[in-house]
């Protein structure tokens, strides 16, 4: 099946059409919110969606982070909103977006005579965005030009059992027919460092990927994060390997051809692990403490969407890339069928088995690159994190 | 009758139990069926195959600690008869049995 895309003028190929706003620290969040806000989704696709960097100091990997953002292939056009004396690099944030082909402006508010007027030219502005993207040429694209990225947050014991397995077997059938998929959560690979070792395409990549585990477990240990607890075992689970695969099981059973940093693009076929710990000694606190600041990692290496394992019940989205979230607990998602696109429970109702799930996930992948909302997105969920983090930058090694 | 055991992995020697059972209910995965040797609990394993000492556990296709002693088939798999090949498990109190 050809999905109906957006084609950039870089040669990205997006599956939405959405103007970013930016505001590049907090004190300019209040007047890009009031922008954003006076936009509704419009019924051709084209969207404007609101992304925060909190902080004034700059920092490399937020640089990087919003960087490939704004030059993500759903994203048409971006409009910056600067306080004015924040450091952040906007004049480089622009030069990128510019040199994507994409359509840029940047509002300080300071050069703007305050919060009132930057509202009203930053409306007058972002209205031009929208026009500039309506004209967007359409394309078709193929299932091996996608990126997807996985996560699970709000795990309970089902998670292990019904959602995580069923992506981890959509993982190898859309990798085997050429996407590009990412996995992460080094610090719940603890314990699987000899079985990874064994999946790595060549022995460079085995070598990354146990030292990327290594880092994760010196980093966690230092926060003084355990991960076996005696409750797991009472749960039902018995070694730390038993836990660890549970969650690492998402990735399939495939090789894995690299190790990512977030923010880095895997440029070929095949499977990544995204590893999201810094270098060194903690600095800015736990590596990823809300799973927005995780998935915003995976959009900006260029997934296109991601599948969102929960067992207790997560109900956010994201900006930029839409969210297909998997329900692992039937009981879960009697609660908040709302919520949730898949209802992966079903295979400890007897009432599917794994693989028929695994198939579910692929073909929704697929409804969704092709323009199908999910249910985050049609609930308005348009969370996003961007936090300080360090060390992550030269990590990137694909086999 | 529906299944209420899970084979995760083709490569899996043991079955997850995906229901409450009793002592004595029969345990359904597709052909496969053993009769409960205790109560389960939602999580609990069962060997599919009869294990010998150093043989290793198998779910989600991969091992996840090996025998402690020889296991039946359809024997309840857990702390008194495997353990990590990683870092010993720590409990605080005597594994129920």
């Amino acid at each position: 099946m050809s999905i109906q895309a957006y084609l950039r003028e870089d040669g990205k190929k997006g599956i939405r059409n959405v103007v970013l706003v930016v505001a590049l620290v907090e004190c300019a969040k209040h007047v890009a919110e009031q922008i954003v806000r006076s936009f509704e989704y419009l019924d051709d696709g084209r969207e404007v969606q609101l992304m925060t960097w909190s902080g004034c100091y700059p920092n490399d990997y937020s640089q990087k982070i919003i960087g490939n953002m704004a030059t993500h292939s759903n994203v048409g056009a971006v409009f910056f909103v600067s306080l004015g004396c924040e450091g952040m690099n906007r004049a480089a944030l622009e030069d990128k977006v510019l040199k994507s082909g994409r359509w840029t402006e940047i509002m300080v508010i300071q050069e703007n005579g305050g919060t009132a007027t930057s509202i009203q030219k930053g409306k007058e502005r972002v209205n031009k965005a929208l026009e500039k993207i309506a004209s967007t040429p359409r394309c078709t694209m193929e299932v091996d030009e996608l990126i997807i990225g996985t996560i699970c947050g709000g795990s309970d014991a089902t998670s292990g059992l019904t959602a995580n397995p069923a992506i981890g077997g959509a993982f190898d059938e859309l990798v085997a027919q050429g996407a590009r998929c990412i996995f992460e959560e080094t610090g719940e690979l603890i314990g699987c460092e000899k079985l990874i070792k064994d999946r790595a395409v060549n022995e460079e990549v085995a070598k990354a990927l146990v030292a990327s585990i290594d880092q994760a477990s010196r980093y966690y240990h230092q926060m003084g994060h355990g991960s076996f607890a005696p409750g797991n075992a009472a749960g039902g689970l018995t070694t730390v390997e038993e836990k660890s695969l549970g969650a690492y099981c998402k990735s399939g059973d495939g090789l894995i051809s690299g190790v990512i940093a977030p923010g880095d693009i895997p440029d070929k076929a095949g499977l990544y692990l995204m590893d999201v710990v810094p270098v060194g000694n903690p600095m800015f606190g736990f590596p990823n403490p809300s799973d927005n600041s995780e998935i915003i990692e995976m959009i900006a290496s260029g997934s296109h969407l991601i599948l969102f394992s929960t067992g207790r019940g997560s109900v956010v989205g994201s900006i930029v890339s839409p969210v297909i979230k998997i329900c692992a607990n039937p009981t879960t998602y009697q609660n908040m069928s709302g919520d949730m696109d898949i209802n992966a429970g079903t295979v400890l109702t007897g009432d599917t088995t794994l693989k028929e799930v695994s198939q579910e996930i692929v073909e929704l992948s697929l409804a969704v690159a092709n323009g199908q909302r999910t249910l985050s997105e049609a609930l308005g969920h348009r969370e996003s994190v961007l936090l300080y983090k360090g060390g992550m930058v030269e990590k990137t090694l694909c086999g | 009758m529906k299944n209420n055991s899970l084979k995760i992995h083709d490569k899996d020697n043991i079955l997850v139990v995906i229901a409450e059972l009793k002592q004595g209910d029969k345990i359904i995965c597709d052909e496969i069926h053993f009769e409960a040797p205790r109560n389960f609990a939602i999580g609990d394993k069962l060997t599919l195959t009869a294990l010998k000492e150093g043989d290793k556990i198998v779910k989600h296709g991969l091992p996840i600690g090996s025998a402690t002693c020889a296991i039946a088939a359809g024997e309840w798999v857990h702390l008194h008869n495997m353990k990590s090949d990683y870092i010993p498990t720590y409990i605080p109190e005597k594994v129920p049995s």
